[in-house]
């Protein structure tokens, strides 16, 4: 079933009632439509057989468990995204260092866009089989990429992006404004560690600018970040 | 086995001074004995001679006894008597009256070597007969020995021999007496030394030095509930910190969250929204003190673990440069990194977080301090064989020289009140087996950490 980003449930748990409507507002304001919350596991639990979300934001300390092994419950049963939330820097080990299988995490106190930003890009991640044709789409001035079929479409000419290319400007979008180092794309294309796909990385990227650049020697989404990596501009509001 | 040699050295030397000290004091012992007994030494042969000589027959057959040899006479004899060939009396001097006038050859044979009637006697044979001269009896033990010639030469062996065997039957026990010593003194050691290096001392408190060894083992005992209590108090205090600054994160979210939903509603006037805006920058600033503090606190009380793992620092310092550069909105801040050819390769171990922690807080204090004017911050890397060093420079206003100053001395019992995130840097590089120098440039602030390299 085709659907949109905005219309995945999710569920926002917090012990702390002023964050469960703060996060509620954030997550509203930037468009998502089915927002529920819950101030304990007990009550965690009962939303989620009913409302039965797509994505948990989770709180790691709560007044009746704790977050981690509420995951894990959740896992059991439907192996959704979760992002936690965490006010300390234990957690922070915790999550770093064991691997838990959480998408990702944020550490409070949290700037809203980074919340919306990292929750996007998690479900983005975890639905893009499903999503709709809307939200399958980046839109870059007038070049549409579709990543449902990995192809770029700019003044009525389709070209497909290489596995490379794809995996780069993924990278890019999920992290649109911001900049990715070189270091994490090479992450992303080559899933390596490994130091010395820093050349390969500069011819990928030259590509993917001919591509998707209306000029590729002046680029205006692509931008180079001297000495630390790109960035993919953000649409400019009118 | 350190320290024995010198052990078993004292108690050897100790032997030997014993040894040399006992021989020296019997000799002197034995010397003084001899001289206080000389007086009543039974027989000085030349005055023998003098009475033998001072008793003259005279040609009446009487005889004619010289001063001399009277006073010798009654000095130190109790009787005198003069023997003439025959073996008869021919003069006397208080000769008892029991005593026979006339001797046999065998009586003379025995007396001289014996005793005349318990009087012990000494005989001198002279021209006139044979002179006996007599002690009072009991006076004195006589005994006339008789020694093999080879005996005598034999002595000259075995005297060095038995004198040298003592000596090393001395030595031998000594040093029997020393490891035996060490033996016992060893383990008393080894706790001792355990207790100054910080570890507990559990001794056997049996042998000779039990005593001892049981206030070792007092004192360890205390030494580590001392160190259990210092230890749990700076845990609590640790702790604390941690509960206190999760307790502000919550608020604090709630603070910055709307007023970042303030600072973003477009229908609100442009005051008002730079006002959410300024609400929003200080309690990030906030947020990140506490971090800072805990982590700090954490770090001060070695209750941080380290997570050492090998990484690329070039990697690092652009994810660092990275994240400030995407958290800040200012165009007039401008970072450069560079990082040369041949440190990007590089690998170090170290906690890759920590030290992006460390290089974050160089980099917002260079921002941080010089806002609201055009700063260009430095960030390079640069590795030698043996360290790697990261540098963070900015042509701001520096620090003050109060700051720079603490920063520069000796680390400090207690956390500073300001300037926390340098401390924090600080406590970092320390973590890892660094240093940190911090510089005034004039214009501009220039902060080198420095790490050896243990890998690569």
């Amino acid at each position: 079933m085709m659907q949109e980003l905005y219309d995945l449930k999710i569920l926002a748990v917090d012990d702390e009632a002023a964050i469960c409507g703060m996060i509620r507002e954030i997550l509203c304001g930037a468009g998502f439509r089915l927002v529920q919350t819950a101030q304990s596991c007990a009550q965690a639990r009962r939303v989620y057989v009913d409302f039965a979300p797509d994505a948990v934001v989770l709180d790691v300390m709560l007044p009746d468990g704790d977050g981690f092994s509420l995951m894990r419950e959740f896992r059991r049963s439907r192996n959704i995204p979760i992002l936690f939330l965490s006010a300390r820097d234990a957690d922070e080990d915790r999550l770093h260092g064991l691997g838990l299988g959480a998408d990702d995490y944020i550490v409070k106190p949290f700037l809203p866009q980074e919340l919306v930003l990292r929750l996007t890009a998690v479900l983005r991640r975890s639905y893009a089989a499903q999503l709709g044709s809307a939200d399958n789409v980046l839109h870059l001035g007038e070049t549409v990429v579709d990543w449902g079929s990995g192809s770029v479409t700019r003044g009525g000419k389709t070209m497909q992006l290489t596995a490379k290319e794809y995996a780069l400007l993924r990278k890019l979008a999920d992290n649109r404004g911001n900049i990715v180092t070189i270091d994490a794309l090479c992450r992303a294309a080559w899933d390596d560690e490994t130091f010395g796909y820093e050349n390969t990385l500069m011819v990928h990227i030259r590509r993917l600018r001919e591509k998707i650049e209306e000029n590729p020697s002046k680029p205006r989404w692509l931008l180079t970040v001297r000495g630390l990596g790109y960035k993919l501009a953000k649409e400019e509001v009118q | 086995m350190k320290g024995l040699g010198r052990i078993l050295g004292r108690y050897v030397g100790a032997a030997i001074g014993v040894g040399v000290f006992l021989l020296a004091l019997n000799i002197a012992v034995f010397l003084a004995f001899l001289l206080y007994c000389s007086r009543d030494m039974p027989v000085v042969e030349d005055r023998v001679s003098v009475i033998a000589a001072g008793i003259e027959q005279q040609a009446d057959g009487s005889f004619s006894v010289s001063e001399e040899a009277r006073k010798a006479l009654d000095e130190r004899y109790a009787w005198a008597m003069q023997l003439d060939d025959a073996g008869n009396v021919i003069w006397s001097d208080r000769m008892p009256e029991n005593l026979p006038q006339h001797y046999t050859a065998s009586e003379i044979a025995s007396f001289s070597r014996w005793y005349l009637e318990d009087y012990p006697v000494y005989v001198w044979s002279d021209g006139d007969g044979l002179l006996v001269l007599a002690s009072a009896a009991g006076s004195e033990w006589k005994y006339v020995m008789r020694v093999s010639t080879y005996m005598i030469e034999q002595m000259q062996i075995w005297i060095p021999a038995v004198l040298m065997l003592n000596l090393l039957a001395a030595l031998a026990l000594a040093l029997l007496l020393g490891w035996r010593m060490y033996r016992a003194a060893a383990p008393l050691a080894e706790g001792i030394s355990g207790l100054a290096r910080g570890e507990g001392a559990k001794l056997s408190e049996r042998g000779v030095l039990g005593l001892l060894s049981a206030d070792v083992n007092r004192a360890s005992e205390k030494l580590l509930a001392q160190r259990t209590l210092l230890h749990k108090r700076d845990r609590t205090r640790t702790e604390w910190i941690a509960g206190v600054s999760h307790d502000i994160r919550t608020p604090l979210s709630i603070v910055q969250g709307n007023a970042a939903q303030l600072e973003n509603d477009r229908t609100l006037p442009g005051q008002a929204r730079d006002k959410a805006a300024a609400i929003r920058e200080q309690s990030q600033r906030i947020g990140k003190l506490v971090s800072d503090l805990n982590l700090a606190s954490k770090l001060e009380y070695e209750l941080q673990p380290l997570h050492i793992a090998v990484f690329r620092p070039a990697a690092m310092l652009r994810t660092a440069a990275a994240d400030v550069l995407n958290s800040m909105a200012d165009a007039r801040v401008s970072l450069a990194v560079s990082i040369p050819p041949e440190a990007r390769a590089l690998t170090v171990s170290g906690d890759e977080a920590l030290l992006r922690r460390a290089v974050d807080n160089l980099l917002r204090n260079s921002i941080l301090h010089n806002a609201g004017k055009s700063v260009e911050v430095g960030l390079t890397l640069a590795a030698d064989a043996r360290s790697w060093t990261v540098t963070v420079t900015d042509n701001g206003g520096g620090l003050s020289d109060e700051v720079l100053d603490r920063l520069r001395r000796p680390r400090e019992e207690a956390l500073p009140v300001h300037g926390l995130g340098l401390v924090l840097v600080q406590q970092i590089a320390y973590a890892h087996g660094g240093s940190v120098w911090f510089e005034n440039t004039r214009p501009g602030l220039r902060v080198a950490l420095r790490f050896p390299r243990q890998d690569g």
